[in-house]
C-alpha cells in the first residue's frame, strides 16, 4: 500500500510538472494584442471595423528596447456585422490570433453613436475579454481616420497612451467615459451618458465657409464648437454671439478647425476657447486628441459640448480635482486672472420635487497663479472672491439650465440623486417615467475662497 | 474527531461557496438592490430557527441515528435517503455550475468534459482522504479565503456609490419580507452540523460551532450582496450571472493594480473543491450510516458518477440557473425542519436515558 501511495504521488508530480509550467493553449507570441477598436458605419447592417492591434517587435521590451509613434501599432480595418465577426474576420488575415483582453478604447463614428450603441454595450458586457473599465469615446471624424492619425510620440506602450489620454481627469482633461458607466446609464435609466470627442487636428478638408457637414439623422452638434455657446447665450451673455471677432484675427498658422472654435467672452473661463477634440492646433506628430464631451439620450448621442462646458460640468459633478481656470477680473478687464482651483468638496445637491427646484451647492478654493504685474490682488481679496462666485455660478446654471432646456438629457444624474428620496423601486419608476427637469429652477450657489497667493505676497502697490 | 474551530470553519465553507456562485442574484431578482437587506433578514429567520433547534437538541446523534432511534431501520432508511436526496440535488447544480463558470472565464479552449472529469477526480480525491483531512486543510484555507474577500471589499471602495442603494426597500416590502423568505436555503447547509454531530467532541462544542459560522457566513453573505449593490445599480445587477466575479473584474487601481479576478479565482476555485470534497463525504457517510456500511470509500465513485450524471440533465446554463431557484425551495423546508423534528426525539431520547441511568445509579 505504502509503494502504491508513492507511485501515486510520483505520478501526480510528472503529470503537474507538464500541465502547470505551460499556458495551456496559446502561447503570448502567438497572440496580437487588440489596443483599440473603430467602429464607422458602411451600410445598413455592416460597419467598418478598425482594429489597431499592438507591434510586439516594436514596443518596450522588443529587443531593440523599444520604439514610439506609428512604429508600435498597426491597423486592420475589416467589414463586419460586429466586434467579435470583425476579430474572427481579421484572424485571417494575420498570421498571429488576436485577443482583446488588453484592448483600451473603443471608438465610434458619430454615425454609429447617432444609431445607437446599445448592440455594443451587449457585445462588452457579454465578453470576458473586454474590460468592464474599457474607455468609449465618440470620433466625428470617423473612427478609422482617428485610430490611423494616432501615433503615440512618447509612448512605447500603446495601451499606456491610451490610458494616459484617457484617464488624465485634470487640466484640460475629459471625465472619464468608461463602458460600464454608459451600459449602467442605458439599463438603469437612472441618468444619461457622456463620451469624450476623438478628433483629428487638422482634419477640416470636408468643413468650408465654417459649416459643418451634415450627418444622417439629424444631430443637433454644434459647429462652433459645442454647448456653451448655445446654452449660455440663451441666458447669459452670448458667448456664441461673442466668439468670431478674434478668431478672425488668428494667426495664419492655425488649423481651420481652431479658427472655428469659440472664443469665449463669460467670466469663467475668460478668453478661452471652447474646443471638441480635432479642435486645438498643436504642432506634433501625433495628430489625434481628445477634447469635450458627446452627450447621449439613452444610447443615442444628441450633442456636443465643449471644453470649457466639460470643466464646468466636471465642476458639478463633484470630478474636478484641479485645474486652471481663466476669470474675468473687472478691475483689468483686458487681462484675466488664472486661479488654480481644487474642488474639496462634492457638489451638494437638493433637489425639491415639490417646488421643482434643484439647489447645486460648489464647495471649492483657489490659488493664484497668474495676474498682471500691476494690479495687486492681495488688496482686493474680497471683491475677487465675490465677483469669482458670481461668473461661476451664473456660467454654470446658464451652462446646466441651457443643456437641460435643449437637450433634456440627464447628463448631471439628477434622476439619480432623487433616488433616496423614494422607498420603492415601484415609485422610483414612476418618477422617472414622469419627470421632466426642464420645467425645474436650477440654481448654483458657490463657495470660492482664495487661500493662498502663490510664492508672492503683495501689499501697498 | 473534528475540533471546534474545523467544525466552524467547514461550516463557514459550505454556507458561503454558494455566495460565490449564481446564488447572489436570487436575491437580486428578488428584492433588487435590497437584497443586502433580504439576506439580514434571512439570517435572523435562520438564527431564530438555529435557536430553537439548539433548545432542542441533546446529545451526540445525527437525525439519521435518531430516526434509527425513534422509528427503528424503516424510518432510519427514509431518513437517510431523504438526506441523501437533499445533498445530492445541492451538489449536483455544483458540479454543473463551477465547470461551467470556469469554462466560461478561465479555460475558454477546453472542452467542458475535460474540466467536469478533472474537477469530479480532483473532488474523488478529496473525499477519499477523508473529512478530517479536508477539515484541516479547509481551516488551514480559510484565513487566506478570508484575506482575499477581506482585500477585495476593500479594494472595491472607490467604486461604491451609496444612491446603487436606494431607494432602500428595492422591488418592495413583500418582495423581502414575504418572497424573500425563501433564500434561507443559503443557509440550508447548517444541516452538516447534524450530519457531523458524532465527530464534534460534544454537543455544546457543536452548538458554538453552528452559531459563530452563522454569523460569519451571515456576514460574507451581506458583505458580498452590499457590495455588490454599491457597484452595480438595479436592474443592471440582476443580469451577471456570477455577480462576485463580476465584482473582481471591476478592480481597477491604476496601472499597477488591476486585474484581481485572477486572485480570486484562485481562492474561488480552491474553496469550491474543499465544498466539493466535504459534500461528496457527506453523501458517502450518510449513506455508509443509512445501510450501516463497514466502509465508505467504495461509494465514491459511484455518488461521484451519479452526481455528475444528475448535473448534465439541464441542457444549457440557463435551463441549470432557472432550475436553482426550485432546487432551494424543496432543499430548505427539509433542512430545517428535520433537526427540529428529531430534536424533540433527541430530547425524549435523552431524557429517557438520563432517567435509566438515574435509576441504575439508585439501584
Amino acid at each position: 500500500m505504502k509503494k502504491l501511495r508513492l507511485a501515486a504521488a510520483a505520478a501526480a508530480a510528472v503529470f503537474l510538472s507538464f500541465t502547470l509550467s505551460g499556458c495551456m493553449g496559446r502561447e503570448p507570441n502567438e497572440i496580437a494584442y487588440i489596443v483599440a477598436l473603430g467602429i464607422d458605419i458602411l451600410d445598413e447592417n455592416n460597419y467598418e471595423i478598425t482594429i489597431q492591434y499592438a507591434n510586439p517587435t516594436e514596443i518596450s521590451g522588443g529587443e531593440e528596447g523599444g520604439k514610439a509613434g506609428s512604429a508600435i501599432i498597426e491597423n486592420i480595418s475589416v467589414e463586419a456585422p460586429n466586434i467579435y465577426a470583425a476579430v474572427g474576420l481579421a484572424n485571417k488575415i494575420v498570421s498571429k490570433t488576436f485577443s482583446l483582453s488588453h484592448a483600451r478604447i473603443i471608438v465610434v463614428s458619430k454615425e454609429v453613436a447617432q444609431k445607437g450603441l446599445r448592440d455594443i454595450t451587449e457585445t462588452f458586457i457579454r465578453s470576458d475579454d473586454l474590460r468592464p473599465d474599457i474607455y468609449l469615446a465618440v470620433s466625428a471624424d470617423g473612427a478609422n481616420k482617428y485610430l490611423s492619425s494616432v501615433k503615440p510620440a512618447m509612448e512605447v506602450n500603446p495601451a499606456k497612451y491610451y490610458q494616459l489620454v484617457y484617464d488624465k481627469n485634470t487640466f484640460m482633461g475629459i471625465p472619464i467615459g468608461s463602458a460600464k458607466d454608459f451600459f449602467f446609464g442605458i439599463e438603469t435609466g437612472d441618468y444619461d451618458s457622456f463620451l469624450p470627442i476623438a478628433g483629428v487636428i487638422g482634419n477640416g478638408d470636408e468643413k468650408e465657409n465654417g459649416e459643418e457637414k451634415t450627418t444622417s439623422g439629424g444631430s443637433d452638434s454644434d459647429s462652433e464648437g459645442g454647448m456653451s455657446g448655445a446654452g449660455v447665450s440663451e441666458e447669459g451673455s452670448g458667448a456664441a454671439g461673442e466668439n468670431s471677432a478674434s478668431s478672425e484675427e488668428a494667426s495664419t498658422d492655425e488649423n481651420s478647425k481652431q479658427r472655428e472654435a469659440p472664443q469665449n467672452e463669460n467670466g469663467f473661463e475668460y478668453k478661452m476657447k471652447n474646443y471638441i477634440g480635432g479642435q486645438a492646433a498643436v504642432e506634433l506628430k501625433n495628430k489625434s486628441e481628445s477634447m469635450g464631451l458627446a452627450v447621449f439620450s439613452g444610447d443615442k448621442i444628441i450633442g456636443e459640448i465643449g471644453s470649457i462646458d466639460a470643466q464646468m460640468f466636471k465642476l458639478l459633478m463633484g470630478d474636478y480635482n484641479y485645474s486652471y481656470i481663466t476669470l474675468y477680473n473687472e478691475q483689468t478687464p483686458e487681462e484675466p486672472v488664472t486661479v488654480k482651483v481644487i474642488q474639496e468638496k462634492n457638489p451638494d445637491y437638493d433637489i425639491n420635487i415639490k417646488n421643482k427646484t434643484v439647489n447645486v451647492k460648489l464647495t471649492m478654493e483657489g490659488d493664484v497663479s497668474s495676474l498682471p504685474y500691476d494690479y495687486n490682488l492681495e488688496n482686493d481679496i474680497a471683491r475677487f472672491e465675490a465677483n469669482s462666485e458670481k461668473y461661476i455660478s451664473e456660467d454654470c446654471r446658464n451652462f446646466m439650465t441651457g443643456f437641460i432646456n435643449r437637450y433634456d438629457s440627464d447628463i448631471f444624474r439628477l434622476k439619480e440623486r432623487c433616488k433616496k428620496k423614494f422607498l420603492t423601486d415601484v415609485a422610483y419608476d414612476e418618477f422617472k417615467k414622469n419627470v421632466d427637469f426642464r420645467e425645474y429652477d436650477i440654481n448654483v450657489d458657490v463657495d470660492f475662497s482664495i487661500r493662498r497667493t502663490g510664492l508672492v505676497v503683495r501689499e501697498g502697490k | 474527531m473534528l475540533q471546534k474551530k474545523e467544525m466552524t470553519a467547514l461550516l463557514i465553507n459550505v454556507i458561503s461557496v454558494k455566495m460565490l456562485l449564481t446564488f447572489p442574484r436570487i436575491f437580486i431578482i428578488n428584492s433588487g438592490n435590497a437584497a443586502w437587506i433580504q439576506a439580514t433578514y434571512n439570517f435572523i429567520a435562520v438564527f431564530l430557527i438555529f435557536l430553537v433547534t439548539k433548545m432542542l437538541y441533546r446529545g451526540k446523534k445525527n437525525i439519521i441515528e435518531l430516526a434509527e432511534t425513534a422509528g427503528g431501520k424503516p424510518l432510519k432508511i427514509v431518513v437517510g435517503m431523504i438526506v441523501f436526496a437533499l445533498l445530492l440535488i445541492n451538489f449536483s447544480s455544483i458540479v454543473r455550475i463551477f465547470p461551467e463558470s470556469v469554462k466560461s472565464v478561465l479555460l475558454q479552449d477546453f472542452k467542458i468534459e475535460v474540466i467536469v472529469i478533472a474537477f469530479v477526480v480532483a473532488i474523488a480525491i478529496g473525499a477519499y482522504i477523508g473529512i478530517q483531512s479536508i477539515a484541516k486543510i479547509n481551516y488551514i484555507f480559510m484565513p487566506t479565503a478570508g484575506a482575499v474577500l477581506l482585500a477585495f471589499l476593500l479594494l472595491l471602495i472607490p467604486y461604491y456609490r451609496f444612491s446603487n442603494l436606494m431607494p432602500i426597500f428595492g422591488e418592495g416590502y413583500k418582495s423581502i419580507f414575504l418572497k424573500g423568505f425563501n433564500t434561507v436555503s443559503l443557509f440550508s447547509d447548517m444541516l452538516f452540523l447534524n450530519i457531523f454531530l458524532p465527530y464534534c467532541e460534544n454537543v455544546g462544542e457543536a452548538k458554538k460551532s453552528g452559531t459563530k459560522a452563522l454569523l460569519i457566513s451571515a456576514l460574507i453573505a451581506v458583505g458580498i450582496l452590499a457590495a455588490y449593490c454599491l457597484v452595480y445599480p438595479y436592474p443592471a445587477s440582476k443580469e451577471f450571472m456570477i455577480p462576485v466575479y463580476q465584482l473582481a473584474r471591476i478592480i481597477h487601481l491604476s496601472s499597477f493594480f488591476s486585474r484581481f479576478e485572477a486572485l480570486f479565482q484562485f481562492a474561488w476555485s480552491i474553496l469550491i473543491l474543499l465544498y466539493s470534497s466535504i459534500y461528496v463525504y457527506a453523501m458517502c457517510y450518510v449513506w455508509q450510516i443509512t445501510f450501516n456500511l463497514k466502509f465508505y470509500r467504495p461509494l465514491i465513485f459511484p455518488i461521484v458518477l451519479i452526481s455528475s450524471v444528475i448535473a448534465m440533465i439541464p441542457s444549457s446554463m440557463l435551463d441549470l440557473i432557472n432550475t436553482e431557484e426550485i432546487k432551494s425551495l424543496i432543499v430548505y423546508p427539509a433542512a430545517f425542519l428535520l433537526p427540529i423534528i428529531f430534536g424533540a426525539v433527541s430530547r425524549r431520547y435523552y431524557g429517557e436515558r438520563t432517567r435509566k441511568e438515574n435509576a441504575d445509579e439508585k439501584a
